[in-house]
């Protein structure tokens, strides 16, 4: 009796049920992509019932003040709202410019409308370090240097490149800067001549990014985040979300002039994507597309109301119409 | 095996409340991983195939959910779950001792599963930062399994009385 106490006997292991689970999970790793990806839509189906029920319940408690917001979405949409108040208003300004000189006549219509906005391209010639030192000596002064301002004076950020065009090509503040198709860096500071561009990897550095699936065609977006400047050679991308799909080679396309052009542009490639247990959200490195060396040229894209659209919106055969 | 089917909506409550509750939850960027806390109080409470089942299960959604093949927390997972459900004798009615385990346990999970899909290049390797992540949501899921423990050793007692 008292040998049945103190002694339990080993508990005995469900071997048979644990190989089975096994099999199955090995089974379930071996399923090519495609198969899998329908299966976890599937399942993700099964759990959206639960999580409207779930997010219908957060609403009333966000309503009553009993849950606050996640910093980080909060970070992502105030990004996101400022730079969509920055197209409005330059659209807004152009706008009421048109309005200014002539008079809409809107008229039903049934065809494809051209788009509203365009990009212009502007070419501007890259200053070396000689060309800069030439210009700080004539006009440009450097901020430290009080007593040397002059009148007509320009100032420029010591950490970004200069480029030879700036108020004189009407060239605006947070237009890209490209070579080719991929993405050189941000204008951040338009002077009347000059103008100054951040690299993508200068640390300051942050824009709006969405990175596609580089084994689909289409180019399947994944995630949206935030581009970063880190200083260094790589950049890093912030703001994923944990649950997104990503890998290492997938690509990193800007989002902030999507609407002006009709090919994507590359930031560059993720070459590091860590996901650490708990996180909410990925880290991500990103390699420029761009080599490191300073180009000749850079193309400046700037936004542009179409006009051939708004020609043809008073236009006497579209008035006929 | 048939009274704890009430595991299957346990788990579904978690992914639930994982996909939607966790990101309000995050404290220095860790949120807490509640299917992995469901797997591991599964493994505690259910004995043998039940824990096992539960745990495997829970991985499963994670799978579901997280990016990356499926298959990898659904075996790694199971298997903890099993070896809770093994040792579940050490720490029954012990709400602390049963705190202690879901901890190590939840921490065990998360650290294999990334492991494995470091092994397996969906993410690039860091092992201190895997090691580091799985201990904060360790640490983080042993406070919210302390009251769960508790309660659940409560609800057991009442029930022994009752009968």
């Amino acid at each position: 009796m008292a040998f049945s106490r103190t002694f339990s006997p080993r508990p005995k292991l469900p071997l048979k049920p644990l190989a089975c689970w096994l099999a199955i999970s090995l089974t379930a790793a071996c399923l090519p992509a495609s198969l899998s990806r329908q299966l976890k839509d599937q399942g993700r189906s099964l759990l959206a019932p639960g999580q409207r029920l779930a997010w219908s319940a957060l609403k009333s408690l966000r309503r009553w003040g009993l849950v606050w917001q996640d910093r980080g979405d909060r970070a992502v949409e105030l990004a996101e709202l400022r730079q969509r108040v920055r197209r409005l208003d330059e659209i807004n300004q152009a706008l009421q410019a048109n309005i200014a000189r002539q008079q809409f006549n809107v008229s039903p219509d049934t065809e494809q409308p051209l788009p509203l906005l365009g990009a212009r391209a502007i070419e501007t010639r890259v200053l070396g370090e000689q060309s800069q030192v030439f210009l700080e000596r004539t006009a440009i002064v450097a901020a430290a240097e009080m007593g040397r301002v002059t009148p007509g004076g320009m100032a420029i950020d010591a950490g970004a490149t200069l480029v030879d065009s700036g108020e004189n090509a009407s060239l605006s503040a947070s237009g890209l800067a490209l070579i080719g198709g991929r993405v050189w860096g941000k204008v951040v500071e338009v002077c009347p001549q000059t103008a100054s561009v951040r690299r993508v990897n200068s640390a300051g550095y942050r824009g709006l990014a969405q990175i596609v699936d580089r084994v689909s065609q289409a180019g399947r977006p994944l995630a949206q985040g935030v581009v970063e400047g880190t200083g260094d050679t790589l950049c890093r991308i912030r703001m994923v979300d944990a649950r997104s799909p990503i890998s290492v080679g997938d690509l990193v396309v800007a989002l902030e002039e999507r609407a002006l052009t009709d090919a994507p542009l590359i930031y560059g490639r993720i070459t590091r994507a860590e996901l650490t247990p708990g996180a909410a959200h990925w880290e991500l490195w990103m390699e420029p597309a761009v080599a490191d060396e300073l180009p000749q040229t850079l193309t400046i894209l700037q936004p542009r109301i179409n006009e051939e659209r708004i020609a043809q919106k008073n236009s006497p055969t579209h008035d006929q119409r | 095996m048939s009274k704890w089917l009430f595991i299957l909506p346990a788990v579904y409550v978690a992914a639930v409340l994982n996909n939607v509750v966790s990101p309000f939850l995050q404290v220095r960027g860790v949120s807490p991983d509640f299917l992995a806390l469901a797997a591991a109080l599964s493994g505690l409470c259910a004995p043998g195939a039940a824990g096992l089942a539960a745990a495997g299960l829970a991985g499963a959604l994670a799978d579901i959910v997280a990016p990356g093949r499926l298959g990898v927390s659904m075996a790694l997972w199971a298997l903890v779950g099993l070896a809770l459900s093994a040792t579940r004798k050490l720490t029954d009615r012990r709400p602390l001792a049963q705190t202690l385990a879901a901890c190590g346990a939840v921490s065990g999970m998360l650290f294999l599963a990334s492991i494995a899909r470091g092994l397996l290049g969906e993410q690039s390797w860091s092992l201190a930062a895997f090691a580091s992540g799985s201990a904060a949501a360790g640490l983080y899921g042993a406070a919210l399994a302390l009251p769960c423990c508790w309660l659940l050793d409560r609800f057991g007692r009442l029930r022994k009385a009752a009968y």
